[in-house]
């Protein structure tokens, strides 16, 4: 009998797979004070929040996010290794209302070096491909891609042709739309060099190995970042994983890394993750951390739906006055249960649940109707 | 098997026209060409599928995944940001989003300005820029009935040749952005079909 759905066969597994590289489940109160989101409004992806007043008058939030959260509590000199399953309030993109979404996530905080690195990333990537193996897979194939970015090569190429702080938002904005023009036309605004203002938007085109980044090259730093590809990319070697500039993420939050994951069958990303050492610098912290958030409630939008059914079987009687013909009954119907099926009992003229299969019991023999 | 490139194309001379970049472009689909009431024409051999839908949808129908690309007007994207790829403008259907009024209009800023648009978010975007405060009527088609009938001062609508608004009498006051048809592409689509859409996206770029 299959008691678990589909994403929650998913979170099991991933549960598994993030607690056997050390991370421990991170459980917390689904409320956290206001003011604090206020403060990072900038590093969540909402700016809606639902907020009312505790007892004393303090101003409390729903959590539309868990990492910040995660990010506060983080001791200096320890590594948090930590993954969730919670829930968060935010707006849903699609009919404008608030929302409860499922999400799941890990995150490092702490002395994040490369390894540490490689490891999210692998569980990054072994997550998406969970999610396509267990959802979205016909006749046993599936495909999915984790796409990677770096803040820092960004930044780079913006500060070596000069780009103004208050000309990158637009230039970012543009990227993540993969909108070459648009780069090109802000660069230029910017008084950028036509040369720059090109070499800017072929970041927009970009969508491939690191190998082919030594054209977009400018500096040491950008060769030293290029390094850091080959080795992340190499470490999982696998076809799947791209380098993608499109992923922008806010650059006063994100310095290193950001990735995102896409699966056939999911219209956006299911994953979304890098680097946000400049939070915890933000916070006081000397640390540096990594993580990722899995976006749970696409998989059952998204899904191909399978026919429902409320049982397996429905076992109809006619007659259930006596002890004996209740026992037979129920013996008759309990021989299907313990071979497995979801089995329900009804009286025969009554409304029937859906069911795979319908049995006539009179009491003595059954009769498939 | 080949992989099918769906495309969202928007009804009307726009959709028409850029259809034919994409049969030009070896994406052809003669069935598209017969007169009837089917939706969904599809070309195996090209590895393509069309439908024609409204030309607000388009990019609904891609950012949800239902197409893989879209041919939209930039005044759609900028009105419902919509979550996708933009990935060239195709130089087509050009025309402008323009603020009109009354040939004698004159504005007054001592109070709000009264304004008539289905484009909401283009409005408000481009008067808060100019630190104007505004009223909006948003309204579905028919936009020039508002200043005529003395709803509101002003329109900001498509402007193509302006040949509506002289014959009823308004003129251009103001433009806020030219506008012309952008090719689209879901984000994920974009991933697992890359090749197909950047050949796509460099045959139909290379048209006027």
């Amino acid at each position: 009998m299959k008691i678990f759905t589909q994403s929650e066969e998913i979170i099991y597994k991933l549960r598994e797979l993030y607690e056997k590289y050390g991370y421990r489940r991170f459980k917390m109160s689904k409320f956290e004070e206001y003011a604090f989101y206020m403060e990072y409004r900038k590093f969540l992806t909402t700016q809606n929040i639902i907020s009312f007043n505790d007892l004393d008058g303090s101003l409390l939030a729903l959590k539309p996010d868990i990492t910040l959260s995660i990010a506060k509590n983080a001791k200096e000199g320890e590594n948090t290794k930590v993954y969730y399953n919670e829930n968060v309030y935010r707006v849903s993109h699609n009919i404008h209302e608030y929302k409860e979404i499922p999400q799941m996530g890990v995150e490092y905080i702490g002395d994040v070096d490369i390894y540490a690195e490689c490891e999210l990333l692998r569980l990054a990537h072994d997550s998406v491909e969970e999610i396509a193996k267990t959802a979205f897979a016909k006749d046993g194939e599936y495909t999915y891609s984790l796409d990677i970015s770096h803040m820092g090569f960004i930044s780079a190429l913006l500060s070596h042709y000069g780009v103004s702080d208050s000309a990158r938002a637009d230039v970012l904005e543009s990227l993540g739309k993969k909108d070459g023009e648009g780069v090109y036309a802000a660069c230029m605004a910017d008084g950028v060099s036509a040369e720059g203002a090109e070499k800017i938007a072929a970041l927009a085109a970009f969508h491939g190995s690191y190998k082919e980044l030594c054209t977009l090259s400018v500096s040491e730093e950008t060769e030293n970042i290029i390094k850091e590809l080959e080795i992340v990319t190499n470490m999982l070697g696998d076809c799947n994983v791209k380098i993608d500039f499109s992923i922008v993420n806010d650059m006063s939050y994100y310095n290193g890394i950001v990735f995102q994951g896409f699966v056939q069958g999911i219209p956006r990303n299911v994953l979304s993750g890098g680097r946000y050492g400049n939070l915890l610098t933000k916070m006081g912290k000397n640390m540096s951390a990594c993580g990722f958030a899995l976006y749970l409630d696409l998989i059952d939008l998204y899904r191909e739906s399978e026919e429902h059914f409320d049982a397996d079987i429905v076992v109809l009687y006619e007659d259930a006055t006596t002890f004996e013909k209740i026992d037979a009954i129920e013996k008759a119907a309990n021989f299907y249960r313990e071979n497995g099926f979801r089995v329900v009992v009804a009286k025969k003229g009554s409304v029937l649940p859906k069911a795979k299969k319908i049995i006539e019991f009179d009491g003595e023999k059954e009769v498939l109707v | 098997m080949k992989k099918m490139l769906k495309v969202a194309l928007p009804k009307g001379r726009l959709g028409e026209k850029a259809y034919k970049m994409f049969a030009d472009a070896g994406y052809d689909c003669p069935s598209i060409l017969e007169n009837n009431r089917k939706l969904i024409f599809e070309n195996e051999e090209a590895g393509v599928s069309f439908f024609w839908v409204k030309p607000s949808d388009v990019a609904i129908y891609v950012e949800h995944g239902a197409a893989d690309i879209g041919i939209v007007g930039k005044d759609i994207l900028l009105e419902y940001e919509p979550d996708v790829f933009d990935l060239c403008d195709l130089g087509m259907g050009k025309c402008r989003v323009a603020v009109a009024g009354k040939k004698d209009f004159c504005d007054n800023p001592e109070r709000s300005l009264k304004v008539a648009t289905k484009f909401v978010n283009i409005t408000k975007n481009y008067y808060s820029s100019i630190g104007r405060n505004i009223e909006i009527f948003k309204l579905n088609g028919s936009i020039e009935l508002a200043p005529i009938l003395g709803m509101t001062d002003v329109i900001v609508d498509i402007v193509e040749t302006g040949t509506t608004l002289r014959e009823n009498n308004l003129e251009v006051i103001t433009d806020i952005m030219p506008i012309s048809a952008h090719l689209i592409a879901n984000k994920a689509s974009y991933r697992f079909k890359t090749a197909d859409i950047d050949i796509l996206k460099r045959e139909l770029s290379k048209k006027d």
